[in-house]
């Protein structure tokens, strides 16, 4: 909304450097962040938040500067006086669903030409291209005033009607700068005899425009349906400054005023002569209505105490006239509300307007105060537990990464994923970034290659939300950690997860998958453990597929694990409770034993740990071909072990693992 | 006997007085004094064969050789530990700029570093994290948090719709949370006030993707409900949170409009060139979200703010562009 100071000081004085006025402004919520010099003028280029259609207008952002910088705005009431219509020429059929409140009126004997230059700058400075004294007026009272109105050339109307309906879809308009379009279904629109003849709200019909030949002239002023205008306005993908206005919501209350500042206009520069008089359909009174607020509420929402005839004195600013009842610190404010702030319907919106005016940065600053709430609320997270994991990672030397949630098919497909099955975007802004990723694997992979040209040694995870499930109807999200490395073999990942799961307090084992295990394509088929705790599988380890890797151009050994965050949490024991030290000393010995074929250390271990209660400990520490050696602890917390005792367990072993796995000691 | 002592402790004596270090005095104390195989052990050990009346001598005497040496290591030990504490500057110089065995060096995420300074600061107030879904309904996102369908206030949250195929879902109805808002009503539903919350977490928006703009971002949005809460609460807070996460930060306080809250303000930020620049959205939570959600408020109120995490880490670390905080470049990540 582009606004002359020029322009502003027809209405209010201003004597502000602009960059306190645009500040002040700011504070207040019109907020000017740019303006740009024209000449000698400063042109102000303010944010209009939604809810303030009255600031898109120069006379609106007057009042606003009025009340800011408090000073009295300029009345501008037209010197022009209508009367109403008796016998308008036109029949006009207006539909008040559509358009609460209509105004028009009709001129004979206009002259079509050029605009006065004041005019022509003006328009010209706030972005608008001259046209003719016509159609410049329409667009020089909507900026100033804030009512969009449009002109038609009277004798263009076919059969002395225009009706107003929903368009049924498909039809065709073509428009005054000569664009056809395909009407929405929905869009509010005129008809005279059989043809659209405007687009209401975004554009003239072509068949009525004023050209310079035009005699005779209808304009009016509506108030349209600001959500059919808005839904409109996206199935076109066409906005325009009026339609901004109408989404928003126009001032119903202001079209007559509106409409004689018009008219005024176009008799002194393209001359003419009333005809008749003002037609205006109105669905209701549109007047002004009461809100009242409580002196008590004020308080209890700003946190500081307003004297009431400082905050009488700001609405009063504001063009809300205000009268206070009641006792004192009981006091009630009846505020009228004048039409163009449908903004303002309960206490809050009052409260907010004298809180803004008398400046957020004149508030002190309170931390909550009472008890703090102790319940969990709903949804809760612990992110304490997500930075312990990260933080371990760290400490095993992975880097973080954080990556899109968008997907491209061509990396799904490349995953072996089906995208047919995978949750997608309707309207995605690329096909870079079309689907939800089902996993972290393929954004590591990447992240891999990324840096694979300049480092040998890689360890990245992502600890982020994966998207699962084929369609709407069956979905689910939820919190992966995976990683990625190259540069380090199987079991020094697998160490650095058993650190990491020793350090959350889980106990998890690492196996071979489950017969019924569905691996992802891109595991390596003989390489894949999948980690379990209790009976659950909370992620797993495994290479990455060599063929995969070619697909990525990589051509390094490549570890991949994840985890499930929910599930890490679930398994998370910390119920640790001190153990006395043993008493006795315990016998350790070394037993070295020839492992057969897929007989797998762990067996051999469980095998060992499950032979006697005196078996503390069992640790692999050396591997020379087939031949495994095994370092045992057997302890007593009892008594001092015998050597004898000690062979008992010995034998024990060797026999459980003979009949069970078929491991024979070494020589 | 008594001469193969003598010559043994003659001879132990020499090695002693030569040795240079405690390594070797050690390997002379084994060869001479070893449990299984020291060469006086070995004598003593053999002391039960000799007749009675030369035990006697043979052993006192064998004691004595053995305490003898024991002594002997005892000086030329302390000697040499003093000889290498007078030394030890020049004999044992390291250069300590030479590089260290490398260790892992791993790498916290900025987006995960300023998110927990976040969470510290806020959890000192009595916040608590929430997380919930992105995949959200159009009555989470927008509805229920005051934004009603065809609210020209949705146009600045232009959002990305799942596509519904083979659901029974209608097309609409299923986007990508654009706001972590959505949580409000969520954690409303199922928790009586009081309450105060942080939702940290990833929104998604129809945006351009430059070195400002990203259609993924990370917010975080805290709100309280309790009696009696009021603006001037909601501007402690702020402060608070500000002052913890950009120390020696100049901002203002804003009115502005947002649909859920009334009043609404924002906090914009001073930049070096002076100007001001929008740093997070605020205000007294709306009466009408509150009765949406079954909440009273007349009994209860609420303020709630909601800042973008990735703005913040930016600034925090003086990141230039957005894209920085996706690139996995460890040349990147190894800065952090």
């Amino acid at each position: 909304m582009l606004t002359p100071i020029s322009w502003l000081k027809d209405f209010v004085e201003i004597k502000l450097p602009v960059e306190k006025l645009a500040e002040e402004l700011s504070a207040a919520g019109l907020t000017v962040e740019k303006w740009l010099k024209v000449d000698t003028d400063i042109v102000l280029d303010p944010e209009i938040t939604p809810n303030r259609p009255d600031w898109l207008s120069v006379y609106g952002m007057a009042r606003e500067i009025a009340a800011v910088t408090n000073t009295k705005i300029k009345s501008k009431e037209s010197r022009m006086k209508t009367k109403a219509a008796k016998n308008f020429e036109i029949k006009i059929k207006n539909d008040f669903e559509l358009c609460p409140r209509y105004t028009a009126i009709i001129i004979k004997g206009v002259t079509v030409k050029q605009s006065p230059d004041w005019m022509k700058e003006r328009l010209k400075k706030v972005g608008l291209r001259p046209i003719s004294n016509l159609v410049d007026i329409t667009n020089y009272v909507m900026w100033e005033l804030g009512n969009p109105l449009h002109v038609f050339d009277l004798d263009k109307i076919r059969g002395k009607q225009m009706v107003m309906e929903e368009a049924k879809g498909g039809e065709d308009f073509r428009s005054l700068d000569g664009i056809n379009y395909k009407l929405p279904k929905g869009a509010i629109i005129f008809k005279d005899v059989g043809r659209v003849i405007d687009l209401c709200g975004l554009k003239g019909g072509e068949n009525t425009a004023v050209s310079s030949e035009t005699k005779n002239i209808l304009i009016h002023i509506p108030v349209y349906d600001s959500v059919r205008i808005r839904k409109t306005s996206q199935a076109l993908g066409l906005r325009s400054d009026a339609s901004a206005i109408f989404e928003r919501g126009a001032d119903p209350g202001n079209t007559v005023r509106a409409l004689e500042r018009a008219v005024e206009l176009v008799l002194e520069l393209a001359g003419g002569k009333i005809e008749d008089g003002l037609v205006d359909e109105k669905k209701g009174p549109f007047e002004p209505w009461t809100v009242e607020m409580r002196q008590s509420a004020l308080g209890k929402v700003l946190g500081i105490e307003i004297e009431p005839e400082k905050a009488a004195d700001i609405l009063d600013r504001l063009e809300l006239t205000t009268k206070i009842e009641g006792d004192k610190g009981n006091e009630v404010y009846r505020v009228t509300v004048p039409t163009f702030r449908n903004d303002l319907h309960i206490e809050e919106d009052l409260i907010e307007e004298v809180g803004r005016i008398y400046g957020y940065d004149n508030f002190p600053k309170i931390l909550p105060t009472g008890p703090l709430p102790i319940q969990k609320v709903a949804y809760f997270h612990d992110d304490d537990f997500d930075l312990q994991i990260k933080q371990i990672l760290k400490g095993e030397g992975y880097s973080e990464i954080y990556t899109y949630s968008l997907v491209s098919e061509e990396q799904l497909v490349k995953l072996g994923f089906n995208p047919e099955k995978v949750l997608r975007v309707d309207n995605p802004l690329s096909r870079e970034y079309e689907y939800l990723r089902p996993h972290l694997i393929g954004n590591l992979l990447e992240a891999l290659k990324a840096n694979s040209a300049l480092f040998s040694q890689i360890k990245l995870y992502e600890f982020g939300k994966i998207y699962q499930g084929e369609n709407l109807d069956k979905f689910s999200e939820r919190y992966q950690i995976a990683g990625i490395v190259s540069g380090e073999d199987f079991y020094q990942v697998k160490g650095e997860l058993q650190i990491l799961l020793e350090n959350l307090d889980i106990t998890a084992e690492f196996l071979p998958p489950e017969e019924n295990f569905n691996p992802n394509p891109w595991l390596h088929p003989s390489r894949t453990a999948v980690i379990m705790a209790g009976r659950e599988r909370i992620g797993a380890l495994a290479e990455v597929h060599p063929q995969l890797l070619a697909k990525f151009g990589l051509k390094m050994h490549v570890m991949e694990w994840t985890l499930s965050r929910d599930l890490l949490e679930k398994y998370a024991d910390h119920s640790r409770k001190y153990r006395p030290i043993p008493k006795y000393p315990p016998i350790i010995e070394d037993l070295s034993l020839i492992l057969p074929d897929k007989v797998l250390v762990g067996e051999v271990v469980t095998v060992i740990k499950n032979s006697s209660k005196l078996v503390a400990g069992v640790e692999q520490i050396d591997v020379h071909e087939n031949s495994h050696t095994f370092r045992i602890t057997y302890l007593d917390p009892e008594k001092n072990l015998t050597d004898k005792e000690a062979a008992e367990i010995r034998s024990k072993v060797l026999r459980n693992l003979k009949e069970k796995l078929k491991v024979s000691p070494k020589g | 006997m008594q001469g193969k002592l003598i010559d043994l402790k003659n001879e132990a004596l020499a090695q002693i007085l030569s040795a240079g270090n405690t390594r070797e005095l050690e390997e002379i104390r084994v060869a001479y004094l070893g449990k299984s195989r020291g060469k006086i052990t070995n004598i003593i050990k053999k002391l039960p064969d000799l007749p009675p009346q030369e035990r006697a001598i043979v052993g006192r005497f064998a004691n004595e050789t053995k305490k003898a040496i024991e002594d002997a290591l005892e000086t030329q030990s302390t000697f040499l530990s003093k000889r290498r504490a007078e030394n030890i500057a020049q004999t044992e110089w390291l250069d300590v700029t030479a590089p260290a065995v490398s260790l892992p060096d791993g790498h916290l995420h900025p987006l995960t570093q300023t998110l927990n300074e976040v969470v510290k600061l806020t959890n000192r107030l009595g916040f608590q994290v929430v997380t919930g879904p992105e995949i959200e309904t159009d009555l989470y996102n927008f509805e229920r948090v005051n934004m009603p369908k065809n609210a020209p206030s949705r146009d600045t949250q232009a959002s990305l719709y799942l596509d519904c195929r083979n659901s029974k879902i209608q097309p609409g109805e299923i986007l990508l949370r654009t706001q972590t808002s959505n949580m409000q009503a969520r954690v409303y539903e199922k928790t009586k006030p009081p309450m105060r919350v942080l939702v940290p977490g990833k929104c998604f928006r129809v945006d351009d993707l430059d070195a400002t703009h990203s259609y993924e971002f990370w917010q975080f949005e805290g709100f309280v409900v309790d009696r009696g809460t009021k603006m001037t609460h909601l501007f402690g807070t702020l402060d608070y949170i500000l002052k913890g996460l950009l120390p020696g930060i100049e901002y203002k306080l804003w009115s502005t409009n947002f649909s859920f809250v009334e009043p609404g303000v924002e906090v914009v930020a001073k930049r070096t060139d002076g100007s001001w620049m929008e740093l997070l959205g605020a205000g007294m939570i709306h009466p009408n979200v509150l009765k949406m959600a079954g909440i009273d408020p007349a009994q209860w109120s609420g303020f709630a703010f909601g800042m973008g995490l990735t703005r913040l880490a930016m600034m925090r670390f003086q990141v230039d562009d957005i894209r920085v905080l996706t690139n996995p470049d460890l040349r990147i990540l190894k800065q952090f």
